[in-house]
Parts: C-alpha cells; structure tokens; sequence
C-alpha cells in the first residue's frame, strides 16, 4: 500500500509539473509577444519594454520557467493586470460562491443520478428505463446555458418562484442563500447527472447477472435491500471514478453557469478576464482548477481499495 | 474487430429487399432519428443563402419583433432576422463539430499508432497525455482564443487538441491488444515493414471504434464551441452563431425570448441528432465500447 501510495503522488506530481509546461508554454509560444499579452492592450512601448525587463523575459525560457515554476510553488500565481491584484487573493476573494456551488451539485447529482441508475439497471428495458436513458441523452445534449435559460425563464420569470440570477453568501442566512442556488445547481447538474446514471446503470447490470444477486433474491432479501446493499457496493467502483473523472465538465460547467446566473465566483473571474484580456488570471485559474481535479482523482484512486477490499495494492 | 458486415441471405425479389429496410428502420429507430435530424441541418447550411435573408443585415426600425409570417423566427436587439443567423448559425457549428472530429481523429489516430507500438515513445506520450487530460477543456481552450486573435481556425484547434488524449487512449489499447495476434505476427514473419505492419494490418482494427468516437467528439466540438462563443472567447462576435446569437441576446430574455431559445432549440437538436446517431452506431458496431471513457 505504501509503496502504491508513493508511485501515485510521484505521477500526481508529474501530472501537475506538466500542466504547469503546457500552462507557461502556451504564453509563450503564442502567436504575440508576452510582454505586449501581459502589459494588455493599452500598453505603450516603453511600459511594454519596462514589463519585458521586469520579467526577464529576455532569458532563456528554461531559466523563466524554473524561475515561474518556484513562485508558482510558494502560490504566488502572479499579479493582475487590470485590477493590480495578485491573482491568489483574487481567487480566494470569489472562492465562496464558487465552492457552495460545486458542493450542492455534487450532492445533488450524484444522489439523483445514482438512485435513477440503479431503477433503470432493476428495470432494464422497461419503460421506465428507456424514459431515463432517453433523459440523460438529453442530459447530454443540452448546453449548459440553454438550460439554465429555460429553467430562468420557466421558474424565475414566469413562474417567480425563484430569483433569476445573483448570489447571496452563507452568513446572510442560509435561506437566500439556498434559494439563490437552487437553479445553478440543477442547472449545472444536469449533464454530471447524465453521465453518472448512465455509468451506475451499466456498471449495476453487469453486478445484477451474479450468481451471488440470484442468491439473494432466492432467499427472499426484500428488492430494496438486494439493490442497495448487495449489487450498488459492488457496482462502485466504476461509479466512484466517473465521479472524479466527471469533475472536470463540473469545473466547465461552472464558468458556463456562474456566467448565466450572475455569480461571482471564480467562473466569472475567468470570463471576465477574457474581455478585459488579463492573461495572469486565466493562467492562474487553470492552474488552480487543474490541480483540484488532480487531487480529486488521486483521492478517488486510493478510495478504491476502502470501498472493494478486494483490490489490494 | 473489423467492420465486416455478416453476409445476408441472398434477396430473392424486390420485395424482401424493402422487408429488410423496414427491418432495418424497425430495429434504429433513433438512430435514425439522428441521422435525419443532422441530415436536415446539412441541407439546411449548405442552401442558406437560397432561404434565408441576409443575417448581418441591421434594420433599427424592426428591432425585437415577435415571430410572425413574414419575419419567421422575429428580430433581435439590433433587428437583424433572427431565422437568417439561426441558418447561417448552422453553418458555424456543422464547419466546427466536422473539423474537430475530423482533426482530433486523423492526429490522434498516428499518435495512437505509434505509442501503441513503440514502448519508448509510450511512455513519453501517454505522460504528455495525463498533462493534458488534467487542464479543464473549456479553460485551456479559453486560454488558447485569448491569447490569439479569435478566429474560426483557432477556435478548431483549441477544441480539438483536448480531445486528442481519449483518441489517443482509445487507439493505444487498440493496438496493444491487437499487435500481439497471430495475423500481426504471421504479417511480420512475411516481412512487411513497421509502417506497412501498422497502416495496413492494425489500423483497420480501429475504424469501427474511432467512427463512433467521431460523432461523440463532433458532438461536443459542437458543444464547446457555442459555449466558447457564448462567453466570449468563440468566434468573432460579428459572425452568427448560435452561441454569439444567445451571447448578445441573454438581456433580452424576458422581452424577447425566440432571440434565445431559437438558436438555443436548433443547437440542442443538432448536438442531440449526433449524439442519437454516436449511440446507434455504437451498439451496430462496437457493443462493447464504453461511452466517453
């Protein structure tokens, strides 16, 4: 095991290095001059020569990457170029929004779309799921902003059930708060919904042809207890790593949804920056989503052998 | 693993002939479905300038009319035809899905070949691979427009290059699996050479799964490219597309909302039908090909 653990987080550590070269790369084998990029569109040349020195952009590129890579180490993602602010503290600033709503869809969407799984495997076939496969093609198919669109229009302007766009933080009370969030986290779910129902049915039926499931079912365990305690423990494994893998349309969807609900998060940060073009904020928001997705799977990896002890390392 | 089809029973008349499409549509139905939907749109983007007005066309007096026989699908906010731009939007999301499909494919199906082969080469690729799988897709191509000038071609490389590490993946366990039988072997006891060994004997092996891949990675090329354009890091602005159209209309949702849910029905049928189609040729071809794994 330990052994096992050490080989993961050297390939986590090598995963995230190379993230961090395609990252740096990107700015600097682009079509345009960094300095220019980086000093924006409003730069004259003496600021943009200024900008160049100050960079050491003149060096070679190994000597600025290992030179950007040890600040990037120590967390320091570099400075904004609209705003002067270092991108850290701007991230962090807009971190609340952006986590509540990840949470809530995550517990949103993998309750639903396990529980839909598992009624689609025990019936397969049947109407009911042909009815939800159908769904999640759809599920699949609709774009991110067309549905949060539909549900604002439908709940929000014609209905006034809810409130079409804005963010309330936790500590003003839980219930604006919630309510606030109710239609990002559909919104935002749906697709994630989609694609693990989908894996909870395949990953179930093939459970559900076990010799062990036709024991249960002879000695008369009721259907609930067959489904849940005997067939989805080992139908989980599967589950689990669509889960993580599904982590990154969730940090999509995120920019997408921030962005149709007026959410000032860490999504909006992003988009925001792509008008004013603020490179250092985009670079240090993938950097920072990269590396919880990272985390994320290797998490799952080692939660594999807590839920089937049968994989050892 | 090859796409051979199983040889039928010989058709004896005309008749039994027309019994096996009606077979044939009896068993697809939603593939089908798919393929008549995407039909409809080609036809629909190739002839646009036979059916529809001009979309860049501005006329200020008509601006935000509901849908009405003359103007069938109304005007937006600056009042251009909202039904020319959702058929010239076809145009953009056709071009871009069939690009990207078609790039991610042709690259990662050489990559795939030669990782698969070469252990050496292995190694380094499928690093490069987990790297690039690791970056969100919709921030690096984020990254990739705004660094550059938006333009149709950047926009199809920043969609296709993160497809490539699941073409990649895909074609590498292909070929590992199959280099090692018996007809590799007795192809290269002939002496046929690496390139012939690889194009020749092992690719074949690998169209029936890249094919459905395809449509899945034409589907979300399609995807991503109205959400690029809808937050602003797509296509230039001026150029309809669905996902410029919902961009510059969203404040608009509540007065006029055909300017939004127009483009947004033709977009969500589109990426349906391909998906529909992605599905169908799954199960015809390859049961046991996972989904977007």
């Amino acid at each position: 095991m330990l052994s096992y653990l050490v080989q993961r987080l050297a390939s986590t550590i090598l995963v995230m290095t190379l993230v961090g070269i395609f990252v740096f790369l990107l700015l600097h084998l682009s079509a345009g001059d960094p300095a220019a990029i980086i000093a924006g569109d409003y730069a004259t040349p003496q600021q943009i020569v200024a900008i160049r020195q100050r960079l050491g952009l003149d060096d070679p590129l190994l000597v600025q990457f290992g030179r950007w890579a040890l600040r990037v180490i120590q967390g320091d993602l570099g400075v904004s170029i609209f705003s002067s602010t270092p991108v850290s503290t701007l991230i962090l600033q807009r971190l609340e929004p952006t986590l509540s709503l990840a949470i809530l869809t995550m517990i949103f969407a993998v309750s639903i779309a396990v529980t839909l799984g598992v009624l689609a495997a025990w019936k397969a076939g049947r109407p009911v799921d042909r009815l939800l496969m159908g769904f999640s093609v759809l599920g699949f198919s609709m774009p991110t902003f067309v549905v949060g669109y539909c549900l604002i229009y439908v709940f929000a302007i014609e209905l006034r059930w809810l409130p079409v766009q804005g963010y309330r933080p936790i500590l003003d009370g839980i219930g604006p708060w919630f309510m606030h969030l109710v239609l990002p986290t559909v919104t935002l779910g749906l697709a994630y919904v989609a694609l693990i129902a989908r894996m909870t049915r395949a990953s179930m039926q093939e459970v559900l042809e076990e010799d062990y499931i036709r024991t249960a079912n002879a000695k008369g365990v009721s259907a609930r207890t067959m489904l849940m305690k005997h067939a989805l423990k080992n139908a989980g494994v599967p589950i689990i790593t669509v889960i993580g893998i599904g982590v990154a349309l969730l940090i999509g969807g995120v920019v997408i949804t921030e962005t149709v609900f007026n959410i000032p998060g860490v999504g909006r940060l992003v988009v925001d920056a792509i008008s004013k073009r603020d490179y250092p904020i985009i670079q240090g928001v993938i950097l920072v989503f990269s590396g919880v997705y990272v985390l994320i799977n290797l998490a799952v990896d080692l939660s594999y052998s807590l839920i089937d002890p049968r994989i050892r390392h | 693993m090859t796409a051979i089809d199983t040889p039928t029973a010989p058709a004896p008349a005309a008749g039994s002939r027309l019994a096996r499409i009606g077979r044939f549509v009896r068993r697809n139905p939603t593939m089908l479905l798919g393929a008549a939907i995407l039909i409809f749109f080609l036809v629909v983007a190739i002839i646009a300038p036979l059916i529809a007005g001009d979309p860049m066309l501005k006329a200020p007096t008509r601006r935000l009319q509901p849908p009405s026989p003359d103007l069938r699908f109304g005007t937006d906010q600056l009042g251009q035809d909202v039904f020319a731009r959702t058929v010239y939007g076809a145009r953009v999301s056709l071009i871009v899905g069939f690009s990207v499909a078609t790039i991610s494919i042709l690259v990662g199906l050489t990559i795939g070949l030669f990782a698969g082969y070469y252990r050496r080469f292995d190694a380094i690729v499928m690093r490069l691979m987990d790297g690039l799988m690791a970056i969100p897709a919709i921030l690096l191509a984020i990254a990739m427009v705004s660094l550059n000038q938006g333009s149709i071609g950047i926009v199809i490389a920043a969609i296709s290059i993160p497809e490539l590490p699941r073409v990649v993946r895909l074609v590498r366990s292909i070929v590992l699996s199959v280099k090692e039988l018996p007809f590799v072997e007795a192809a290269r006891a002939c002496g046929a050479r690496t390139p012939r060994l690889l194009f020749w004997h092992i690719m074949p092996s690998t169209i029936a799964p890249l094919i459905v891949q395809a449509t899945y990675i034409c589907a979300s090329a399609i995807l991503v490219e109205a959400s690029l354009s809808f937050l602003g890091a797509g296509v230039p602005p001026e150029v309809p597309s669905w996902g410029n159209m919902i961009a510059s209309s969203r404040l608009y949702l509540a007065r006029a909302p055909w300017t939004i849910f127009c483009p947004a029905i033709a977009l969500a049928l589109v990426v349906l039908a391909v998906n529909l189609l992605g599905d169908g040729l799954r199960d015809r071809l390859d049961p046991r090909l996972s989904r977007r794994l």
